[in-house]
């Protein structure tokens, strides 16, 4: 597991990540290359949501957003690395369970991810990352949540 | 014919440690060897978790292992399916190579993959007594909630 020493640009925006059972990062938006999930994102802060270990998507954390930026820009399905943060736009409308499903980000804790469903791929946008944090320490959250079920993550401008 | 067929099937109850009651059927004619190893390790308790790839679909280690595959299903696993996962592929996590699990899917979207290719698991039981609503709510908690302990028993 490798750690993250990539100074920040003093042009970057900041943002904190906290987990309620523990845990405290910083990431930076990428905003030359996902404007308008990063301008989105940005206007809501700060908020929380409720986090929890995914299904399908292997080594990976999500929570839904109560934002919407329907638009796929800088977009995965795979190649994420840890402390990456991912916005599931849900480009192909789907109903689930018969819901329309909210916009999810998705942050991948190992590099064994793959942004799929049962209805299809899940092309995520890339607008942020972590920073400056022990990535050994993000593992150990995901672990965390994996076995110890969700919890609550604050979201907040540096 | 079909009375005495069901007398001899063998069954085993699954009880979770948060709520929910299920008995299966052993298909002891699709895999033998994996219901033989399986009955010969009862009673047993093991913790259970969601899968991380393959969906609906929560986990445990059973006390035994196995690197047979027989009856293997990667695609098609239908709620209350009771799968033995080898690790065909070998693939190690944290260091270690994977166990075998045993896993019970809880809806019909299950595909039997994770970082290292697909997961061909034999299918040795399903569930045939038990809400199979009750299933699925069950794996919605250890999705939300996390780990919680399952007992196995022969009926």
């Amino acid at each position: 597991m490798s750690h993250v020493w990539e100074k920040e640009n003093m042009m970057d925006k900041l943002f904190k990540i906290e987990f309620e059972r523990g845990g405290f990062f910083q990431g930076k938006l990428l905003e030359t290359e996902a404007p308008t999930t990063c301008q989105k994102f940005w206007e809501v802060l700060p908020f929380e949501g409720r986090i929890v270990h995914a299904a399908f998507t292997g080594l990976t954390m999500f929570f839904p957003v109560d934002f919407k930026v329907g638009k796929v820009e800088n977009p995965y399905v795979c190649g994420g690395q840890a402390g990456d943060f991912f916005l599931n736009s849900y480009a192909t409308p789907m109903v689930f369970e018969g819901r329309i499903p909210r916009d999810e980000i998705i942050i991948p804790y190992s590099r064994a991810g793959l942004f799929w469903k049962w209805g299809g791929w899940l092309p995520s946008n890339l607008f942020g990352k972590i920073i400056e944090s022990d990535l050994e320490g993000l593992y150990r959250v995901g672990r965390r949540v994996k076995e110890g079920g969700s919890e609550v993550i604050r979201l907040s401008k540096v | 014919m079909l009375l005495r067929r069901r007398r001899m099937e063998k069954r085993f109850r699954l009880e979770f440690s948060k709520g929910g009651i299920f008995k299966a059927q052993l298909l002891e004619p699709l895999a033998p060897k994996t219901c033989q190893r399986f009955i010969d390790s009862l009673p047993f308790i093991g913790t259970v978790l969601n899968g991380s790839f393959c969906g609906h679909i929560f986990y445990g280690v059973p006390p035994f292992d196995f690197s047979e595959i027989e009856n293997p299903i990667v695609f098609g696993a239908q709620p209350g399916d009771i799968f033995l996962d080898t690790n065909a592929n070998r693939s190690m996590f944290e260091g270690r190579i994977v166990p075998a699990q045993v896993g019970i899917a809880y809806s019909s979207k299950v595909i039997l993959w994770n970082w290292a290719g697909w997961l061909p698991s034999n299918h040795f039981a399903k569930i045939v007594e038990g809400n199979l609503d009750e299933l699925y709510r069950v794996g919605r908690r250890i999705f939300w909630e996390g780990k919680e302990e399952m007992k196995c028993s022969l009926l």
